[in-house]
């Protein structure tokens, strides 16, 4: 029966099709997919999805595969949609400040294509060697300078998608200023693949910055809080300022009783050198001895080690959460989640983001079992105090059983008549999203 | 239709529903255009709640509703069909929180937008999106047209500025959302969608530290082709002034007669520059800048040294579309975006598009971000101006299109451009959105005839994409 549902797939031109053990290597959280198809074109990706949604079949998108855990587990996967063969630059006029760019490309690729022209595209991903543009855009995942440049639906000025009636749906543009029709990116930002596939991305492009530098500084018992005052009060703000406990072996700085501080400046050189000032004496004030201080393409690879830290799991036995709220309530909440830990035998990571009011906090029991008994206390702290965390990543019974996306919306009953409209048999990532959309 | 406007002041009394034909006419026109009729009640709630039961009422009546900020708007989007009930909402204009700390604001829908920035001025923030109209238009209206303004280039339009709304829907429940929160982003959707999808009666938004430190210069150029490709080079070499503006010279006349602001008559072009940010950073950025625009050909390059003189200068500009009563009896302003290396390009059409047609065009737009707005300059009371002035209109939106651009940057599309969407959107790309359009408000309460062409009823698109 299900063999022959798969049939029409072997018939689309310029669809690569993949099972038996092959397919394995498309991984969705602890499942491995059975059949995965790859278009070469995005009228095979269109033609794929119309297939599938005829069929009936269940299709889970798939990029950079390094973000499968987030959400509920899928309720079935029939087919997995691989966009690794739609990549590369579709259109780049550096003096525009714009660029379009297919879904299966890395995002590593993408930075270095922009870096070449002296550009970047600030929307940092974990693992930006694997993650691809696709992948950022659906999952919506906003890096450690989100604060500063946005999250991904801020600098995304056009989207092609795949939708499962077959059409390919274009919305805004090339250009930086555009008010024509509905902005369906922004839709399809943050929606995990469930409306439609992402086939094609413009965005808004920056001028890297001159100088860039990247301190980080071990924190002794007693700054912690006094340096979070004192960060707020920089006159030149940093592009990303982070506290951080844990994360052993993960980053490149001495951490001390409290932790670390971490911030990237960006800018003029004038300015870096003001703002190195500036924040040595802040620190010093707050009783913070000494800094490391990683310049240029350093400080890019730090701050890539800080980002990547999103993505961090311990196989099978960590989950990690995003709360949000006011800076100081972060820290308190971590601290007490610490204490928490201290009596469920797990050890506690965290990294607060001081620009956008975000914690991320990684919560590891010593094998998966002790996690399945440990968790859960946690969980309810966590639910009690933030009902928004966000559960990043976890084993498949924890985000079956948990509100991974931290409770329903009040517009919820509208958000599924959305999703019936742009996908009314459910093939997309059913029953991932919010809701078990 | 007594039946509704009876139910109207049932629910929310006397004072909060207009219904005189002398009160109507008030609500029929925009920046636009003078709508051809009248609506048949004008209410004016005082709250969510309010705005909530009088879109029950109009749904049980089956009356459609066009909400209503300062009436300000440039594409018709606020113009009631006939017999159409108008939500304006004018009394909702309080700010309800300034969040120092997080630097975030909630504000209602009806808050003129210069009141923001300026109540947030004494804790050192301020609200970006700052459209020409700033001191008139309302917060709700800039959300309901995606607006934009000279200071975007860096800051981003209103949807990069809005964090979250509070909306009424077509059901008459009271829906929040925010990017914070899970799902889709039906902040993002809402922004720019022009009343389409619900009305929106609350907005939490960002609000930004003020800059250290602002210059303002001038650039003086005796041709506009130079200016253009000034601006061209500046972003090309990486530089983001907080604003880069352009005015031609017929535009400086028709502005500094009524200004005097000290923008130079006899100049072919002048670009308006502003770098804020530390005093360093514009310190590099004003000389980097100044570099180039003498190597592009800039006769004069001159700063605004006191707040007085800057203040001046952006006045003059913002207070440019109005000062073009001085040489027309009537304008239509085009609003159209290109790919920023195409702008020499694109200003070289729209003067060739206005001699064809015997037009005089003045010139003042966002440079910096590709935004044209060509003002041409006709006479209502003579028909072949009139003609002559829609048909440029278009010539020029056709070859900005040609160009890679778009046909709106910043006004919307309304009842003025719904006829043009199809040059830029494909059959399946319309269908799409009346995809999102039929599920958020199906029996298309709101606002209904904006944005789409229309000739293509929902129904219509669907039967387009299936051929």
């Amino acid at each position: 029966m299900l063999a022959d549902a798969y049939a029409p797939l072997r018939e689309i031109p310029d669809l690569d099709v993949i099972d038996g053990s092959q397919a394995g290597v498309f991984r969705i959280g602890e499942q491995r997919a059975r059949l995965a198809v790859r278009p070469r074109t995005h009228a095979a990706a269109a033609a794929a999805l119309r297939a599938c949604a005829a069929a009936g079949l269940h299709v889970v998108p798939y990029g950079g595969g390094t973000a499968q855990t987030l959400g509920h587990p899928p309720f079935r996967i029939d087919v997995v949609l691989a966009l690794d063969l739609l990549r590369g630059i579709h259109a780049y006029d550096p003096h525009d400040l714009t660029l379009s760019v297919e879904a299966g490309t890395t995002l590593a690729e993408l930075a270095q294509t922009l870096a070449r022209a002296g550009q970047h595209l600030p929307l940092d991903g974990a693992q930006p060697a694997r993650a691809t543009v696709g992948g950022l855009l659906a999952t919506g995942h906003a890096g450690w300078r989100a604060g500063t440049y946005g999250r991904p639906r801020d600098l995304l000025i056009g989207l092609r998608t795949a939708l499962t009636d077959g059409s390919q749906a274009l919305s805004g543009g090339m250009v930086v200023k555009n008010v024509t029709g509905y902005d369906l990116g922004k839709l399809h930002a943050g929606a995990l693949g469930t409306l439609g596939v992402i086939l094609r991305a413009n965005f808004k492009v920056m001028p890297l910055a001159p100088a860039r530098r990247f301190v980080a500084a071990a924190l002794p018992e007693g700054t912690r809080a006094s340096v979070l005052t004192r960060i707020d009060t920089l006159i030149l703000r940093p592009s990303a300022a982070l506290v951080l406990r844990g994360w052993e072996g993960e980053l490149p700085w001495k951490s001390g009783d409290e932790g670390s501080i971490a911030v990237m400046l960006e800018g003029a050189a004038g300015e870096i050198d003001r703002a190195t000032r500036d924040l040595r004496s802040a620190l010093g004030a707050a009783g913070i001895p000494g800094a490391s201080i990683f310049d240029q393409a350093r400080a890019d690879d730090a701050l890539a080690q800080l980002n990547d830290l999103w993505g961090s799991e311990i196989g099978g036995r960590s989950a990690a959460y995003c709360l949000r709220d006011d800076t100081t309530r972060l820290i308190s909440w971590a601290a007490m989640l610490e204490r928490i830990a201290v009596t469920e035998q797990m050890a506690v990571d965290f990294a607060a983001d001081l620009l956008d009011g975000r914690l991320l906090v990684r919560l590891a029991a010593p094998t998966g079992h002790a996690l399945r008994s440990s968790l859960p206390s946690c969980e309810e702290f966590i639910r009690k105090e933030a009902p928004g965390a966000r559960l990043l990543h976890a084993p498949e019974w924890a985000r079956r059983e948990f509100p991974v996306w931290g409770g329903e919306p009040s517009a919820i009953a509208r958000m599924r008549e959305i999703k019936r409209a742009f996908d009314p048999a459910g093939t997309l990532n059913a029953g991932r999203y919010v809701g078990k959309i | 239709m007594s039946g509704l406007v009876d139910d109207l002041i049932a629910a929310l009394g006397p004072e909060a529903v207009l219904h005189q034909l002398e009160d109507l006419r008030v609500y029929a026109y925009d920046g636009y255009r003078s709508g051809d009729a009248l609506p048949s009640a004008a209410i004016l709630p005082r709250d969510t709640k309010e705005v909530a039961r009088a879109v029950r009422i109009c749904g049980e009546h089956g009356v459609p509703i066009v909400a209503r900020g300062a009436g300000t708007g440039l594409c018709g989007a606020a113009v009631p069909p006939a017999g159409a009930a108008v939500i304006s909402l004018a009394r909702m204009n309080r700010i309800l929180e300034i969040d120092t700390h997080r630097r975030r604001a909630r504000v209602q829908p009806g808050l003129m937008n210069l009141k923001l920035s300026d109540a947030a001025k004494p804790h050192g923030l301020f609200y970006a999106p700052d459209p020409s109209s700033q001191k008139i238009s309302s917060i709700g209206g800039n959300v309901g047209t995606n607006a934009g303004g000279p200071h975007c280039l860096s800051y981003g339009v209103t949807t990069n500025n809005v964090l979250g709304l509070e909306f009424v829907g077509d059901d008459g429940e009271v829906y929040r959302c925010h990017q914070d929160d899970p799902g889709y982003d039906l902040t993002g959707v809402l922004v720019g969608s022009e009343g389409t999808l619900g009305i929106v009666t609350e907005i939490d938004v960002r609000l930004r530290r003020l800059p250290e430190e602002t210059r303002v210069f001038l650039a003086v150029y005796d041709s506009l082709d130079a200016a253009s490709a000034t601006v061209s080079e500046i972003i090309g070499h990486g530089l983001l002034p907080t604003a880069l503006e352009m005015m031609d010279k017929v535009m400086i006349k028709a502005v500094e007669e009524a200004f005097h602001a000290g923008y130079p008559q006899d100049a072919e072009a002048v670009l308006l520059v502003e770098v804020a940010g530390s005093r360093e950073g514009t310190a590099e950025a004003e000389h980097a800048v100044a570099r180039i625009a003498k190597d592009g050909g800039a006769l004069t390059w001159r700063a605004a040294r006191t707040q007085d003189e800057r203040d001046a200068l952006w006045a003059a500009r913002k207070g440019a579309a109005g000062a073009v009563g001085r040489l027309a009896p009537n304008y239509y302003i085009q609003d159209a975006t290109v790919p920023r290396t195409r702008l020499p390009e694109a200003l070289r059409a729209v003067e060739e598009i206005a001699h064809d047609h015997a037009l005089i065009v003045a010139n003042v737009f966002h440079a910096g971000d590709g935004n044209l707005h060509p003002l041409l300059l006709f006479d209502r009371r003579v028909p072949r101006e009139v003609e002559a002035v829609v048909r440029a209109g278009t010539e020029i939106l056709k070859h900005c299109i040609a160009l890679g651009g778009t046909i709106s940057g910043e006004h919307g599309i309304g009842y003025e451009k719904r006829e043009a969407l199809p040059l830029v959107f494909s059959t399946q790309d319309l269908a799409a959105m009346v995809r999102l359009r039929d599920t958020l408000d199906p029996h298309a309460l709101f606002n209904p005839g904006k944005i789409f062409p229309s000739g293509a009823s929902c129904a219509e698109v669907r039967e387009g994409h299936a051929r």
